[in-house]
């Protein structure tokens, strides 16, 4: 594996920050097996755009995982940026983080690594507030992204939203402060861009192409109810919705797991669609 | 500039090499603007250091953004830009075959054109940035040696006279008879050089330790048909020295001009 540590200004962030790219190339057992390096070179790889949670950053998903392994044994090169607490949206207050992940990043990693380009070739996933993120940004982009990877998502935003003005919660992650910042007028949020159970539907009813969608949630999980409510809407609308669960709460122990299973399901659909990921 | 920190296991020398690399963002891709290939300084880190000193230690993050030059910064270790003779680790064979080809494979948009190439060393670093030069004559148009070691083989002798030689040196050199008329020694390469050479830039202060020998290596460089210019200052020490001059290079390359530095 290559490991690279970007950090750069952003245009859409109009501040300096860090991603992190692994990208195959050999290792360790492949050397001492007698393949060399000449093997990797002049290839691309498909590509995986992969998203914290909240309070993480690019660095999490290869600290607290085995990420890394998978994406040198599945060959997927794996790019990992920093939204900070942003949800994922080009926020009403503050920097566009939408607009990075889905527009300035791809426009610049394709240009600089060996990446694939195609729907077929590229998959967003995440945890938690990255699962919402990564459905919100796939939802809304089906062309130019193949599969989602929803790994114990918080994709009921809406309820979310409700919930905390119901409390009055004005302290802590995702107050109502924050959240007025990120998504504005709060009583927009259902039926907008924000709203992935409304992307859902609306590209359901649509004839642009669907992503497959992988969710993964561990049965102790608060998000249990609200994934089990998407991949409801997701079947009904014509989805291919895969679904995996196990006796998970929200933790690393569980999105390990499922993100080894995640790139395993995403190398059965390509290989399924004719197209071997060592193409 | 775009600031990549790499880390990949390296084949030749079969373990994890880290290296650092710089990318001018006025030029990189985006707002539809297209991706062109940049030009390249290949900067390396004198003994005790790594990937990291010329950043830290330097302007020269600030010298490439406005020249519009791409920075590749390798770690080599204590090898001295060695194939050591003791303990066999290829580091050389690693930098000048492995390093380019993987960064370039990684990295689009570096340019492997001869003419937009050059590379310049500290210390230790400017011995093996000449070295490559002379080694991979299709490599670069111009190699900068600061303060740099040239006749190494000379140098190694002073040190075995006057019982000074490191262990580290000693693990990457062995001897000056191991070296002296090898691919490791500077004035047997540039005997041998055929055809077109790279234009050659030797900075030096009377305050380095090899001044006397690596001038008059100079000048049988010169007398070898070599392009070479010499900028002797008497004063100089360190950082301030080495960044001014690296300025002057990256200058150079910026304008395509040949290394006639002073």
């Amino acid at each position: 594996m290559s490991r690279i540590e970007f950090s750069h200004h952003s245009r859409a962030l109009g501040y300096r920050t860090t991603f992190t790219a692994v990208i195959p190339s050999i290792d360790w057992l492949e050397m001492k097996g007698g393949m060399t390096a000449e093997a990797f070179y002049g290839r691309r790889f498909p590509v995986l755009w992969l998203l914290h949670g909240s309070s993480g950053d690019n660095d999490c998903w290869s600290r607290f995982t085995r990420i890394e392994s998978w994406a040198e044994q599945y060959r997927i090169a794996v790019i990992m940026p920093d939204a900070r607490l942003s949800a994922y949206s080009d926020m009403q207050k503050g920097p566009a983080h939408y607009t990075y992940i889905a527009e300035e990043l791809p426009e610049l990693c394709r240009a600089l690594f060996p990446l694939l380009d195609g729907r077929e070739n590229n998959f967003i996933g995440g945890l938690s507030m990255g699962g919402y993120g990564a459905l919100k940004i796939g939802l809304r982009n089906p062309e130019r992204y193949g599969l989602i990877l929803n790994l114990s998502g918080g994709v009921d935003r809406v309820a979310h939203v409700e919930r905390t003005i119901r409390e009055g919660r004005q302290t802590g992650l995702h107050n109502l402060t924050a959240m007025r910042a990120t998504f504005g007028d709060l009583s927009t949020v259902r039926g907008s861009v924000h709203d992935v159970f409304a992307l859902a539907e609306a590209l359901g009813r649509s004839d642009r192409p669907r992503p497959g969608i992988f969710t993964a949630i561990g049965t102790d999980d608060l998000h249990w109810e609200e994934n089990l409510r998407l991949q409801r809407l997701l079947t009904e609308s014509g989805f291919d919705a895969h679904w995996e669960e196990g006796p998970y709460i929200h933790d690393w122990t569980c999105w390990n797991h499922y993100i080894e299973r995640a790139l395993q399901w995403t190398v059965e659909q390509r290989t399924r669609g004719g197209d071997a990921i060592d193409a | 500039m775009a600031d990549l920190r790499i880390k990949f296991l390296a084949t030749s020398i079969e373990m994890q090499m880290h290296l650092r690399v710089f990318l001018p963002e006025a030029s990189l891709p985006g707002n539809g603007r297209p991706a062109v290939k940049l030009k390249t300084l290949w900067l390396l880190h004198g003994e005790g250091g790594d990937c990291s000193d010329w950043q830290r230690l330097s302007m020269v993050e600030h010298h490439a953004e406005q020249a519009g030059i791409a920075l590749v910064m390798p770690s080599v270790d204590n090898s001295m830009y060695m194939d050591m003779i003791h303990g066999g680790y290829p580091y050389f064979r690693y930098l000048s075959e492995e390093l380019p080809r993987h960064v370039r494979d990684l990295v689009k948009v570096l340019s492997d054109q001869p003419e937009d190439n050059r590379v310049a060393g500290v210390g230790i670093g400017g011995y093996g940035a000449l070295k490559w030069a002379l080694r991979s004559p299709g490599m670069f148009s111009a190699a900068a040696c600061l303060s740099a070691p040239i006749d190494i083989v000379s140098t190694l002798a002073r040190l075995e006279l006057e019982d000074r030689l490191t262990d580290e040196w000693a693990a990457a050199f062995g001897d000056a008879r191991r070296i002296a008329s090898t691919q490791d020694d500077i004035l047997t390469l540039a005997d041998r050089v055929e055809g077109r050479s790279p234009a050659i830039h030797l900075a030096a202060s009377a305050a380095d330790e090899h001044y006397t020998e690596s001038l008059s290596a100079a000048r049988r460089l010169r007398a070898s048909g070599l392009g070479i210019s010499i900028h002797e200052d008497p004063k100089a020490t360190g950082w301030s020295f080495w960044d001014s001059r690296i300025q002057a290079f990256i200058a150079d390359m910026a304008t395509g001009a040949p290394t006639g530095l002073n």
